[in-house]
Parts: C-alpha cells; structure tokens; sequence
C-alpha cells in the first residue's frame, strides 16, 4: 500500500441514505475510506436541513484553507418540495451570510440535490424510473447502494461521453457538479 | 437479530427492558450496565447452546443486591426464519443454598409453542406446533442443546443455529496470541486466540481471510504487503506481516509477527476480522469499546464498514463505547442510553439529541446534558 493519504473530501449530508449513497459512489470512483470523512449530522428532516446550511460555509472555509492539498467538499441535501434551483441559491444565500464568497467553477466543492429525494434517485438507477414530482421516500424499502452507486457512475461517464444523454433532471445536474471533482 | 431483552433481577437490572436496534451504540456512565448486558446476551447464549450448568451462568450472587425475590427472569426476542421467536427463563435461587434451579423455560414462534419445561419435564412441540415428545430432565441445565435436529423441529433447531451467532467481544490486543496449536471455530471473548480462529476461517472460509488481507493491506496497515499463518512445526502456525515500502529510501522488505506489531494494530487486525467474519446474516455481533488502542483517524472508516455491512448483510451490530468519534458518528440515530437513579436498577432509552444541531453528541455527554 503506498502511504496513507489524509481526508480528501469531506462529506455533508443531512439523512443516513444521502451519506451512505454519497459513501458508496465516491468508492465506486476509487477512494478509499479513509480518504473519506462524514461530518456527523443531526437527527430529523428539519434540523438537519438548517444543519447543512450552518455547515456548508465553514466546510467551504476550511476546504479553502487548504487549497493547495486538492480536497474536495461533498454537500448532499433533498430538494423536497422546493426546487433544485432554489436549494442551490440557498446554499449560495448561507455563503452569503457568512461573508463567504461565492463558489468559483473550478473548486471542488460539489453540490447533489436529489429532487425530490434521494430515493428518486435510486429508483431511477435501479432501473424503475420516476418522475419528480413526487415523494417516493417511502417506495424504497431495503436499497441495494452498491448497485445503485455503480449505476449511477456508470451514468456519469455516459455523460461524460455524451451530455445529451437522457437522465432525471436533478440527476444531469448532479452529473455537472461530479465534473468537479476531477474523477 | 435479537429485537427485545427483558432480565429482572439480575445484578443492576430490575424489570429492564430494551429493544436493540440493528446498530446500536451504547452509551452511557460507567456502572450502568452496558457491559452487564452484554454478559446477560452471552450467557444465554452458553445455557442454551451449550448447555452451561446454571451454577456457572446464574449463581446466585447475581442477583440484585437490593431485591430479596428469589427468582430471575430473562426473555430474549429474535426476528427471523419468517417470523418471531421469544425465549423465556425462570431461575429460582436457594438463597440458603446452591439448589438454584430452572423454574420454567420456554421457548415460542409467532406466540406458538416449540418448547417448554416446568421444572420437571420438558415438553416439545412439532413444527406445526402438534405436541411432541415428553420426558423428565435435569432442573439445573436446558434441554435444548440435548435435542437432536430433525425434520419436524427445524424451528426451534433454527433458533438454536442463531443464537450461537450472539458474538461478544472485549478485544484485549495485550494478550493476543501471535502462534496457534489448533484451529478454533469460536473465538474467546478477549480474542486471545485469534490467530487460532483465523487459522479455522483459512480453512473454512477463505474468501474471508483474503477480504481481511485486502482491506488491511490497502486500507489500513501502511506498507502492508501480505499477512499469512506461517508453519511453525507440524500443528503450529504463527500470524505473520509482511511489509514493502514504495519508496526506495525506506529500505528492505521485512515480516513481523502478529506480537511485534503495535497493541493498536492488533486490535485493528482484530476489528476488521470481527468484521469480516462475525457480521452475517442474522448473527448479533457485540463489540465492547472497540476503539481502544485505535487511531482516531482510523474509527470512522471502521465505524462506516460496520454500518455497511450491518444493512447489507442483515446483520446486528451492538456497540459500547465512550469514544466521542463514535458518539458523533452514531448516537443521534443509534444511540441508546443507560442510567441508573442513585445507583438503582438500569433504564436505557434512546440518545436524546436535540441540541446536536449546535453541540456535537459528545459534548452533549460530556457535559452530562444528555441526562437532563
């Protein structure tokens, strides 16, 4: 093994599927655990919403004060009844906020907004395809992230190939932020 | 995976009760029974499977200090094969003497019987829950490791299969053994032998050594190149490490043995063996403060790969610890508390973290205001 590596992104996320799907496909492009860390998040779809939203600037800070090591900032949070527009100005008004400026095109700070959810997602990549307009947090049961996580680079480098590809729209968004991380 | 523990006068524990989770993280002020529990699940797993004499599992001063009933209650819950199953015992204790004895023992599918003893008899009961056999047996030991499998008794021989898979573990790298004289299918409670018991999945189940040499050599131990149980004499193997550096300046290749690597490797190694091995379908696996010795930077991706294979393999993990690595990482969705009022009988109930969104869980604990 060549000597190990620090944490090269750091991820924050606000429910126990976003961490464990976001987990599992950033293996799936070829980290290693340890070069993954999970910023402990609380409970409950509310808190732990304003929980990202608090965290998000002082992650973006630190991830800046080490510019020069390329790590990476991984922020996962459901649209749910809003927009995935919407939830990515409010993540740009929490920077705001905080007198953080605002993220540059070639930072490898990335954003995932499922919408509505992260079980959209994972219907969609284990092939039972949604729409998203709907609520499906309920539909998924037992998921199998491993599969879904491999469909969902397999997407990626589909797209990568060809960006016309048909995808959830969240999901094509999604595809344009994994561009950040240089994978 | 056991759903439910009830045990009544036994040590700290009174009327208790608590239903596990999948993964669970134990917390809570020293003395307040996490370890006890842990014991409790272990010896009725021993009474059951193996037929330990009560004297051993239940003498008689583990009753509560302060209780003068003479009788202990224990009643586990499992959900599996299809169903649900409870197991209930009842110790009566000679508090004059050493005649403890079973009082009642009982064991049930979906509210069904499967078996049962009055303190005289044991009765079984078929598969479609018709009566079985009826003889007398012994008062100070369960009958159930005694029945043979057959084709009408398959539930209650599925329960028995399971609850040989409560595994607990208090890893004591300390004492690790580096050589094995024999393999060994049920690692000791400290891990002393755990060359011995990685000698036995060599043969049984490679596919897991080689897991566990992978994810030590890629993930965890730097510069590890390969780990293997080295012959010794004819029926002793030693556990040895081999390293290779990449860069030229760090010199030759050289091996180490299991002993000479440092306590906080070897309860690595030990750790991502329970993993690897113990983690299974339907198995409870119960670690008792795993991160000592370790690394911080080395407990949240352990941490990660249990949660992973507890959802992908139906599997139970339970943990204790004090660690605030794992408090953060695990008490706001898996915590479970333990408390007793004045050093009075235990409760648990779940880790209250309503002030995590601005207070990590571990200062929380740390400031004692998860107890008010």
């Amino acid at each position: 093994m060549a000597k190990k590596k620090g944490v090269r992104v750091t991820i924050v996320v606000e429910d126990e599927r976003l961490e464990r799907f976001s987990r599992n496909v950033l293996l799936e492009f070829g980290f290693s655990r340890h070069e993954l860390r999970v910023v402990p998040y609380p409970v409950g779809r509310g808190s732990a919403k304003d929980w990202v939203e608090k965290h998000y600037p002082i992650e973006v800070r630190a991830l800046r004060s080490k510019a020069h090591q390329k790590l990476a900032l991984l922020v996962g949070t459901d649209a749910d009844e809003r927009s995935v527009a919407e939830r990515f100005r409010s993540l740009a008004r929490a920077l705001q906020r905080h007198d953080v400026p605002a993220r540059m095109d070639d930072e490898r700070i990335v954003l995932w907004v499922p919408k509505w959810n992260i079980e959209t997602w994972m219907l969609y990549l284990s092939g039972d395809p949604r729409d998203e307009d709907h609520d499906y947090k309920h539909d998924v049961k037992k998921p199998d992230f491993t599969a879904v996580a491999k469909a969902f680079v397999a997407e990626y480098r589909r797209f990568e190939d060809d960006d016309s590809i048909e995808a959830l729209a969240s999901l094509r968004v999604a595809f344009v932020e994994t561009e950040r991380f240089g994978v | 995976m056991i759903n439910r523990v009830y045990i009544d006068n036994f040590k700290c524990f009174v009327n208790f009760e608590c239903r596990p989770q999948s993964l669970q993280l134990l917390l809570g002020d020293n003395g307040t029974g996490k370890t006890t529990l842990f014991d409790v699940l272990e010896t009725l797993r021993d009474f059951v499977c193996t037929g330990t004499e009560l004297m051993t599992a239940f003498p008689s001063n583990t009753l509560t200090a302060w209780d003068n009933r003479a009788e202990q209650r224990f009643e586990l819950g499992m959900a599996g094969n299809g169903g649900e199953y409870v197991y209930r015992l009842v110790v009566e204790h000679d508090r004059a003497g050493p005649r403890n004895r079973i009082k009642a023992e009982r064991l049930e599918f979906d509210g069904q019987p499967l078996y049962e003893f009055d303190g005289h008899e044991a009765h079984l009961y078929r598969d479609d829950f018709s009566p079985g056999p009826v003889f007398p047996f012994d008062w100070s030991r369960s009958a159930i490791p005694t029945i043979p499998e057959r084709g009408d008794n398959q539930s209650l021989s599925w329960f028995r299969r399971q609850l040989r898979k409560v595994y607990v573990f208090s890893p004591d790298p300390l004492r690790m053994l580096t050589r094995s004289e024999a393999e060994l299918d049920k690692p000791d409670r400290e891990l002393h032998d755990l060359v011995s018991w990685l000698r036995h999945l060599s043969q049984e189940s490679v596919d897991t050594v080689s897991r566990l040499r992978d994810v030590l050599r890629d993930e965890v131990i730097e510069g590890l190149d390969n780990m293997k149980l080295e012959k010794v004499s004819e029926a002793t193997r030693a556990l040895k490490f081999e390293f290779k550096f990449a860069s030229k300046g760090n010199g030759r290749a050289f091996s180490l043995l299991f002993d000479q690597l440092s306590t906080g490797q070897r309860n690595l190694v030990a750790l991502f063996a329970i993993l690897h091995a113990a983690v299974e379908k339907d198995a409870t696996v119960c670690i008792d403060e795993p991160d000592n010795y370790v690394a911080l930077r080395e407990l949240q991706p352990w941490l990660t790969l249990v949660r992973d294979r507890v959802e992908d393999e139906d599997g139970q993990c339970l943990l204790i610890s004090h660690h605030p690595e794992l408090i953060n990482y695990l008490a706001a969705q898996h915590g479970l508390r333990f408390f007793r009022e004045e050093m009075g009988p235990t409760r648990a109930q779940p880790f209250d973290g309503k002030t995590d969104e601005l207070i990590a869980p571990a200062e929380i604990v740390a400031r004692g205001w998860d107890q008010t």
